[in-house]
């Protein structure tokens, strides 16, 4: 039986998606400053247009939802995914007003494949863009790694105990310290220090690579974001491909694969628990699947013979590798070389790579280290309790942070949202060979798309069916969120139409 | 049946029409073709076909020249925006598309307008050599050229402030600054904040 | 707005610095292990076919 919400749900709804809208609407000042540094009149119009359009509802929703009252967990959950579909809607509004975009629902894609950290596009026409609308589109990916969420929580919330409910349902749960605020203050310490470290290395790099000083600075922080959110935007149409150089590639898999640690585990090695590196069992997950996927992809383009020494080949597989696992999306090959070069076996290899995807917790998306851990530990367990008498009680735990006995309850959890993914894998995969593409690259692409990593094998392009773009769109979402909050803001909906009074 | 069974049914079979009727591909209106023989689409289609063999290339001249020492990394894009970009007002036709060219640094200095925002970059053709994947360059996709030649130059291309989009900027925000202030009045007021604790 | 400041400066505190260091530089020696893993085995690959 589901209650139908009463007004008050609305409301406390409606003031706290309000809230989460205003916050990303003052986010578009950055974009807006830097348009104005460089002189792109037209561009600062949008950003008004767009910070507007954001205050306008933030304040209206406040107007309209005045309550006091506190969130319990179901408005969490909605809020977050909520605010998420509107933040959407306004947020693509600078996109879709500087006419690089076909179509409005171009617009949100892009702007839903930014939140998500995902990193396909629709944009046309890329390198011409303004240098206000290429920091809004990295702005927005990093920002959305750090959950657009916590970054209202931080700012705009008065400290309520309803904020840890909202934040829940972006994906995030875990506590590194006793308040919510306090562990939204602790990510932002690690990303922060890490934007200004990885922001320098890269600029100090890309000067040396030949760009002048601005140029690189603005591309530094944004491969930078792109990098640490797991995203995978660059400034150009080539991805990291521009830069031709080693140094950059090796710098940019270090952000790409800090990236996509779980946070618990940054603040573990940031208070002295080194040993944390070895011991957590997403990192042990994490090595073991990168360098078996990696093994894959090196010994089927060896045999190939498509890249021409080991280095090449180090340099080539590793990095698509390291992007897909890490579900950034980077990439120093042409999208279409994944299938006119690496052919089926490098697709295979990159495709499960991105399904299982970055740590929990994270930037990153994907099945998610964490749960390939506790599935694989559950699956010895069986065996052992097989091979053991029947009268043994066979246990067995895991370390994340700490030791974690492994129950039921856990693994059953690992299981729903694993099979959840795989079911969205299958269904873009299906639809996408259902509209002609071939099977493998409508997987790959599906995947890529699902698991937010962004890598493309050419399936994604201003001309695929709107259809495909509206999946792929839902299926960023419901990736990104985990499903639960997504299900509860449709259960909400069914709720207000079907519910029991 | 019941009605829960129904209406599922209903569901399935208006999302496999929908999925079945919404292949209609927008097609973008830029008709601009790659003066290439073997564009950069061809390359990366068949890498092989083309391995070390010659190629002309042609197109603008795009982002920046990056000098590292004797020679330059440029990059030349031969898509649909190479003649005019569309912040001039050509219409939209996909991604853009180009090729990575390395050259002495000499050649790549005749380029005097790179393409970006603010600018459509100068139109170049080069004679070179194309790699599927390139020992020199950690395994990249590019062309070794030796010539470069301008063919047509650059120019500025300035976006203008749109008059609509300006008064749509100036409403909305008076709009914004409008439920602010009321919002601030409600809350001096208490207007709201006790009915519905 | 003060508390919330003062908690985030409790995070800034010089002394806390060498550690956040040396858990920066534990995340990078972890990635370039893994980097070197697939050196290695790129190294592997190529001289097995061969």
């Amino acid at each position: 039986m589901i209650l139908r919400p009463r007004k008050e749900d609305h409301l406390v709804i409606g003031k706290y998606t309000g809230k989460v809208v205003t916050g990303v609407g003052l986010l578009m000042i950055v974009p807006l400053l830097v348009s104005a540094f460089f002189g792109e009149w037209d561009t600062v119009v949008d950003f008004v247009i767009g910070i507007s359009a954001c205050l306008v509802f933030g304040f209206g929703t406040q107007l309209l939802c005045r309550t006091e009252r506190d969130l319990n967990w179901s408005h969490g959950l909605v809020v977050a995914s909520g605010s998420w579909g509107v933040a959407t809607i306004l947020g693509a509004l600078p996109h879709f007003l500087s006419g690089h975009e076909g179509s409005y629902l171009d617009a949100m894609f892009d702007v839903m494949s930014g939140y998500t950290t995902t990193g396909l596009y629709l944009l046309q026409d890329l390198d011409h863009i303004s240098m206000g609308l290429n920091m809004w589109r990295h702005l927005l990916t990093y920002a959305g790694g750090q959950g657009i969420v916590v970054i209202a929580l931080t700012f705009l919330f008065k400290g309520t105990a309803g904020a840890y409910k909202v934040y829940v349902g972006e994906g995030k749960d875990e506590r590194l310290l006793p308040n919510v605020v306090q562990t939204a203050q602790a990510i932002w310490l690690v990303s922060l220090t890490w934007l200004i470290v990885g922001t320098l290395a890269l600029f100090v790099t890309g000067w040396s690579l030949g760009q002048e000083p601005v140029r690189a600075f603005f591309h530094a922080m944004w491969v930078f974001m792109g990098a640490w959110s797991t995203g995978g935007f660059a400034p150009q149409s080539y991805n990291t491909f521009w830069f031709h150089s080693l140094t950059f590639e090796t710098i940019s898999i270090v952000i790409m694969i800090a990236g996509s640690f779980n946070f618990a585990l940054h603040w573990a090695l940031w208070t002295g628990k080194r040993k944390e590196v070895i011991r957590n069992v997403e990192t042990i997950s994490f090595a073991v699947t990168l360098s078996v996927t990696t093994l894959i992809a090196t010994f089927a383009l060896a045999k190939a013979g498509v890249y021409p020494d080991a280095m090449t080949l180090f340099r080539k597989v590793f990095y698509q590798l390291a992007s897909g696992h890490t579900t950034t999306g980077f990439s120093t090959i042409y999208a279409r070389a994944f299938v006119t070069q690496w052919g089926p076996i490098g697709l295979i290899a990159t495709t499960i790579a991105m399904a299982i995807g970055a740590s929990a917790c994270s930037t990153g998306g994907g099945i998610k280290g964490i749960r390939i851990g506790v599935m694989t530990k559950a699956f010895f367990q069986d065996v052992r309790r097989i091979l053991s008498p029947e009268s043994a009680v066979v246990r067995a735990k895991y370390h994340h942070i700490r030791d974690v006995m492994l129950d039921d309850g856990i693994v059953r959890t690992s299981m729903t949202i694993t099979i959840a993914y795989i079911t969205l894998y299958g269904l873009t995969a299906v639809v996408g060979a259902l509209y002609g593409y071939d099977f493998l690259q409508a997987a790959f692409e599906g995947v890529s798309a699902v698991s937010n990593t962004g890598l493309s094998c050419g399936v994604t392009s201003p001309a695929m069916p709107s259809l495909m773009k509206v999946l792929y769109i839902v299926g960023m979402w419901l990736g990104r969120l985990e499903f639960m909050s997504v299900f509860a803001l449709v259960g909400y909906g069914v709720a207000i139409i079907r519910g029991r009074r | 049946m019941n009605r829960r069974t129904l209406a599922l049914l209903g569901l399935v079979v208006a999302l496999t029409a929908a999925l079945l009727g919404g292949g209609c591909m927008p097609q973008a209106g830029n008709p601009q073709k790659s003066p290439n023989e073997a564009s950069s689409g061809t390359l990366v289609e068949s890498p092989k076909k083309y391995d070390g063999t010659s190629v002309t290339f042609e197109g603008e001249a795009i982002g920046e020249v990056m000098v590292r020492g004797d020679m330059a990394w440029i990059h030349v894009n031969d898509d649909a925006y190479y003649l005019e970009n569309v912040e001039e007002g050509a219409a939209l036709g996909g991604y853009n598309s180009g090729m990575a060219i390395w050259l002495p640094a000499e050649e790549a200095a005749k380029i005097t307008l790179v393409g970006d925002y603010k600018h459509e970059g100068d139109v170049v053709k080069i004679e070179g050599v194309f790699n599927a994947a390139c020992a020199e360059h950690g395994g990249d996709l590019d062309i070794h050229a030796t010539s470069l030649s301008i063919v047509s130059e650059g120019r500025s291309a300035v976006d203008p402030v749109k008059v609509v989009k300006l008064l749509w900027a100036i409403g909305l925000a008076f709009l914004a600054w409008v439920l602010w202030f009321t919002n601030r009045k409600w809350d001096d007021w208490g207007i709201g904040s006790t009915t519905s604790r | 707005m003060t508390p919330r400041e003062s908690g985030f400066r409790a995070l800034l505190r010089r002394e806390k610095w060498p550690q956040y260091v040396g858990g920066m530089l534990t995340e990078t020696a972890f990635i370039l292990v893994l980097t070197a893993i697939a050196f290695v085995l790129a190294v592997v690959a190529q001289a097995v076919v061969r």
